[in-house]
């Protein structure tokens, strides 16, 4: 047997299992694979001493009776509404529009009369999100997301309010928050 | 008591049993997703969302399944999965604390694990550290127990030779 088809049943000796006789009998007899298995039980000691430094020795006591955070309860701003002509729904377009609350719409796509709508949010300092919205249902005109912007959280929710002559009329809000000790405040 | 007998107090919103409970993990989780998220802040909240999800929504476990503790640790894989997922894919700059990283007292196998890919450490530590069996760990990862074994060996291959090269291109250096 070489040592390289062994190195497997030596990784299966730390952790205590039995391995068959062959291998057994080449690693007995082997001085590379019994520094093989040194080292192998060296990076779990490690591991252990690592985590024993890294442990917290206490966490912050009943956090879990805290209220579930929730960013409508710390929304920094209500809803905000724009008109969109339907027109850019035409066709696919490429468009740049300031939603407020920090939001970007860089791309609006949808068929004309269509049902559907989907656009590409782009926050300030953050990565583009699509986002999907019926016009047609009460249930699917809604689209929510999250996303970490640097270390704080960046929630929006984008809504289809009404379809006038032309025009889609969406309704916008977001937060920025940042997690301190456990407590949430607005960036 | 045992797992059953907690998990059925903690159902029943029984809050000492549950404080117990969390004192006794949290700290534990906590160190976990420290190795995989970004910052000890994203760790220290991802773990507060995790009890505190599992107070108001006590539901899951199942005993002949596993510990308790897989069953945390588990939640606690897929929170970090999930994080990620929000945050962007990983880079080799953030799954380090570069902070740590480059102090000075950094030791070589700190800089070795944090090179290591994020599964592959997730696996050494709920094995080495978190002592969990092949079958727990199956359930873990949600893989099959063979796999566990391989990956495992693979693991714990790749850090080796990590650690190696760090300790020679320390030795090369006037």
């Amino acid at each position: 047997m070489k040592c390289e088809e062994a190195a497997e049943f030596v990784s299966a000796l730390c952790e205590g299992e039995l391995i068959p006789p062959h291998a057994a009998e080449h690693i007995g007899e082997c001085g590379r694979c019994h520094a093989l298995l040194n080292q192998y039980v060296q990076i779990g000691a490690e591991l252990r001493r690592m985590a024993s430094v890294e442990m917290p020795q206490a966490v912050t006591a009943g956090v879990w009776r805290r209220k579930p955070w929730s960013f409508s309860t710390i929304w920094r701003k209500g809803w905000e509404t724009m008109r969109i002509p339907k027109l850019v729904f035409a066709t696919l377009v490429l468009a740049t529009l300031a939603l407020g609350s920090g939001l970007v719409l860089k791309r609006v796509r949808a068929q004309s009369g269509g049902p559907i709508i989907m656009l590409t949010l782009t926050p300030e300092g953050g990565r583009a999100m699509p986002c999907a919205i019926s016009l047609t249902g009460s249930k699917l005109n809604l689209c929510r997301g999250v996303q970490m912007i640097k270390s704080a959280f960046l929630e929006y929710d984008v809504q289809a309010l009404a379809t006038e002559s032309g025009r889609v009329q969406l309704g916008v809000r977001s937060a920025l928050v940042r997690s301190t000790n456990g407590r949430f405040t607005e960036v | 008591v045992n797992d059953q007998e907690l998990w059925e107090l903690i159902r029943r919103g029984d809050a000492v049993a549950f404080d117990g409970f969390y004192r006794e993990n949290a700290p534990r989780v906590q160190a976990f997703l420290r190795q995989f998220l970004a910052s000890s802040q994203a760790a220290e909240d991802v773990t507060q969302e995790i009890f505190t999800r599992l107070w108001q929504r006590p539901n899951g476990f199942m005993a002949e399944r596993g510990t308790l503790r897989a069953y945390l640790l588990g939640i606690a894989r897929k929170r970090a999965a999930e994080w990620w997922r929000k945050e962007g894919p990983p880079s080799p700059e953030a799954m380090g604390d570069p902070g740590v990283a480059s102090a000075e007292n950094a030791s070589l196998f700190n800089d070795a694990l944090s090179r290591l890919r994020p599964e592959q450490r997730m696996l050494l530590w709920l094995r080495e550290v978190e002592g969990q069996s092949y079958s727990e760990l199956a359930q873990i990862l949600n893989v099959p127990v063979g796999t566990v074994r391989s990956r495992l060996f693979a693991a714990r291959e790749q850090l080796r030779r990590l650690w190696l090269s760090q300790k020679s291109s320390r030795q090369e250096e006037p």
